[in-house]
C-alpha cells in the first residue's frame, strides 16, 4: 500500500467514524423509538463486557471461563453499597471495579500454574461457588430474587443512552492504548509462548495477575453500571449462560481483535431482542453461532470486514 | 575474570544422569564454545543456567552470587540472555513487537545507546542485518532472518552474557558466516557468549577456548588448538566430524 493510499483510507475512517459519532449523538432525536435506545444500551454493556474477556482471552491466551464472576461482582457491589450508604455513583461503579480486581486476584493466585483448560474449569468452578452462594444466602442476596430497587444512576432513557456510550468509548480508547503500550505487548506475548517470555525478561506471573485484574476492573464497572441500569442484581448475573454469550460474543465478533466485541455484542444483542420467540434456544443458537464462525471466518465478523475493507490499524496483529 | 563459574552441576532425569559434576568457568568478554557429541548434555547445560531447569545439586555463580532456582526472568534481568535450539519466536506478533517486549534499558550494553525505545529497536534490527519491514508477522520470516531475530530478542534484555543454543542449525554456509560475524560484533562490544553447535567448524572458528562434554561430563577444555590435537575429543565423536578436527 503507498503512503497516498493509506493517508485516503486514514481520511475516510476519520470521516466514517466522525459521522457514525455524529449519528450516535443525534439518534435519540432523529428516533423517538424509545425500545431501541434499550437495546443499544443493553448492546454497549454487553461489549464492554465481552472486551474484558476478550482482553483475557483474546489477546492474553487465558480463557477464562468464569468471568461472568467479575461481572456479578460488579452488580453485587453496587446492590450492596447502594442498600447501606448513599454513594456517589461513579465511586460505586469505580468500587465496583475495585471489587472486581480483589476476586480477581483471590481467583488468579492459586490459579496461575494452571493453563489452557486446567485454568478454564478452575475459573468456572470459582464463578459456580459465586453463584452457589447468591443462590444460597437468601437474607444478603435476595436468593433467586436478588436485589432489587436500586436507586437510579442517571434518570431518563437518554441518559442512559448517552453514558453507555461514554462507557464503550473510555473502554475502547483506553484498551487501544494498552495494547500499543509496552505493557500491552507484553500481556500479548503471554498468549503467544509463555516460556519465551521468561527468556525475554518477562514475569509472567506478574504480568498475568496484572492484566486479570485490568480485565476484572472493566467487567465489574459493566456489571455495576448493569446493576444500576436495571435497578435490580440477580444471580443470573453471574451465570455460566452469561459467560457462555459473552464468548458467543467475542468469538463471532472476531477473537482478539478489539473491535469484534462491539460487532459481536450488536449483532447478538438485537438478534435476542428482536427475535424473543427464540429465547429458549439462545445457548443453542450461541453454539451454532460460535461452530460456524470458527469453521468459515476464525477472525470473526471483525475479521472478515477488516480483511475485505481495511488494510491499517492493527493493534495486535493475530 | 571469571564472571559465570559452574560448581559441580548435576542433573537428572528420571534416573538418566544428564549432566555430572560438571565444572567450567566463564571469562568476561571471551567466546566460550560447548561441544560434544548427540546427548552430551550441552542443551541442558544451557537450560540450567538460564533457570529453565533446577540443578539436583551444584551451583552457578555469577557475579559472586548464586543463582541456581532463580526463574528465568530473574536471571534475564541480571544480565543473563539465551537463544534457543528451534529458533523460538511469538509468531503472531510483528518483528518489531517481538523485540521490544524485551527490551531493557540498563545501562549494561555499551553497544546501543539510543534513549528512545522505537529507535533502540531499530538499531539492534539494523546491528543483526534484519532487514524486514518492522511491521512483518514473526511467522512471515524465513529461517535465517527467524535466528537474527532471537539474537535481536536477547540483544534487547541488555545482555553481559549470551548463550546460544544452535545458533547456526538449519543455515547455509552464507547464513552461518553471517550469524558468525553477528557473534564476532558482540563479542567486539563487550558482549560474552557461550556458544553449543553441532557445526565443529564454525565452533573452531568462533570461539576462544572449548568445552568439550560427553555423556554429561567435562571431557576435555582448552584452545581449539589444544582441542584440536586432543585424541579423547576425536573419539568422542567417532571420528565423525574428524576431517573439521584438521
Amino acid at each position: 500500500m503507498t503512503d497516498t493510499q493509506r493517508k485516503k483510507q486514514v481520511l475516510s475512517l476519520t470521516i466514517g467514524i466522525l459521522l457514525l459519532l455524529c449519528f450516535v449523538l443525534l439518534m435519540p432525536f432523529l428516533f423517538k423509538n424509545r425500545y431501541l435506545l434499550h437495546v443499544i444500551i443493553l448492546a454497549n454493556i454487553l461489549a464492554v463486557f465481552a472486551m474484558s474477556w476478550d482482553m483475557l482471552a483474546g489477546f492474553m491466551g487465558q480463557l477464562n471461563l468464569g468471568h461472568s464472576m467479575y461481572f456479578g461482582i460488579g452488580a453485587y457491589t453496587i446492590g450492596f453499597v447502594t442498600k447501606a450508604y448513599p454513594i456517589s455513583p461513579v465511586l460505586g461503579l469505580i468500587f465496583a471495579g475495585l471489587m472486581a480486581v480483589f476476586l480477581s486476584s483471590i481467583v488468579g493466585i492459586p490459579c496461575l500454574r494452571l493453563r489452557g483448560p486446567y485454568y478454564a474449569i478452575a475459573t468456572l468452578a470459582f464463578s459456580q461457588v459465586l453463584f452457589t452462594l447468591a443462590m444460597g444466602l437468601p437474607k444478603l442476596t435476595g436468593s433467586e430474587e436478588g436485589i432489587t430497587n436500586i436507586p437510579k444512576f442517571i434518570m431518563g432513557i437518554e441518559g442512559n443512552y448517552y453514558f453507555s456510550f461514554l462507557l464503550l468509548i473510555l473502554t475502547v480508547l483506553s484498551l487501544n492504548l494498552l495494547y500499543r503500550s509496552v505493557f500491552g505487548k507484553r500481556l500479548i506475548s503471554l498468549r503467544e509462548d509463555e516460556r519465551l517470555c521468561e527468556a525475554a525478561g518477562i514475569d509472567t506471573n506478574t504480568y498475568k495477575i496484572l492484566g486479570a485484574a485490568l480485565s476484572a476492573f472493566i467487567a465489574g464497572i459493566a456489571g455495576g453500571y448493569s446493576c444500576y441500569y436495571h435497578t435490580n442484581v440477580t444471580p443470573d448475573m453471574l451465570s455460566i449462560s452469561l459467560t457462555f454469550s459473552v464468548v458467543a460474543v467475542v468469538v463471532f465478533g472476531g477473537i482478539g481483535t478489539l473491535y469484534g466485541a462491539i460487532f459481536g455484542a450488536y449483532a447478538l444483542t438485537f438478534l435476542n431482542e428482536y427475535l424473543y420467540f427464540i429465547v429458549d434456544y439462545r445457548l443453542l443458537i450461541y453454539a451454532l453461532v460460535i461452530i460456524i464462525m470458527l469453521l468459515y471466518s476464525s477472525n470473526g465478523l471483525f475479521g472478515f470486514f477488516k480483511e475485505r475493507y481495511l488494510t491499517i490499524g492493527n493493534t495486535a496483529s493475530k | 575474570m571469571e564472571i559465570l563459574q559452574v560448581n559441580n552441576l548435576t542433573k537428572n532425569f528420571r534416573g538418566l544422569t544428564a549432566v555430572s559434576r560438571l565444572n567450567f568457568g566463564v571469562r568476561q568478554g571471551e567466546i566460550l564454545g560447548l561441544m560434544g557429541p548427540n546427548g552430551a548434555g550441552k542443551t541442558t547445560v544451557i537450560n540450567l543456567i538460564t533457570g529453565f531447569l533446577k540443578p539436583d545439586s551444584g551451583a552457578i555463580i555469577w557475579h559472586n552470587e548464586n543463582i541456581n532456582g532463580l526463574k528465568p526472568y530473574k536471571i534475564v534481568r541480571r544480565g543473563i540472555a539465551r537463544t534457543f535450539q528451534q529458533a523460538r519466536v511469538f509468531p503472531n506478533v510483528s518483528i518489531f513487537d517481538n523485540v521490544i517486549v524485551s527490551l531493557n534499558q540498563s545501562k549494561r550494553m555499551k553497544l546501543f545507546l539510543a534513549t528512545d525505545p522505537k529507535q533502540k529497536v531499530l538499531d539492534i534490527f539494523q546491528f543483526v542485518g534484519l532487514r524486514t519491514k518492522p511491521s512483518t508477522p514473526a511467522k512471515d520470516l524465513p529461517q535465517d532472518e527467524l535466528r537474527k531475530l532471537e539474537f535481536a530478542r536477547a540483544i534487547a534484555s541488555g545482555p553481559e552474557l549470551i548463550l546460544l543454543d544452535e545458533p547456526v542449525s538449519g543455515l547455509t554456509p552464507e547464513e552461518s558466516d553471517s550469524i558468525a560475524d553477528i557473534i564476532n560484533r558482540l563479542n567486539q562490544g563487550g558482549v560474552t557468549l557461550i556458544i553449543i553447535e553441532h557445526v565443529v567448524r564454525m565452533l573452531m572458528k568462533v570461539s576462544h577456548r572449548l568445552v568439550v562434554m560427553s555423556s554429561g561430563q567435562k571431557l576435555s577444555e582448552g584452545t581449539p588448538g589444544e582441542i584440536r590435537q586432543n585424541p579423547l575429543v576425536a573419539e568422542a565423536y567417532l571420528g565423525k566430524e574428524e576431517e573439521d578436527f584438521a
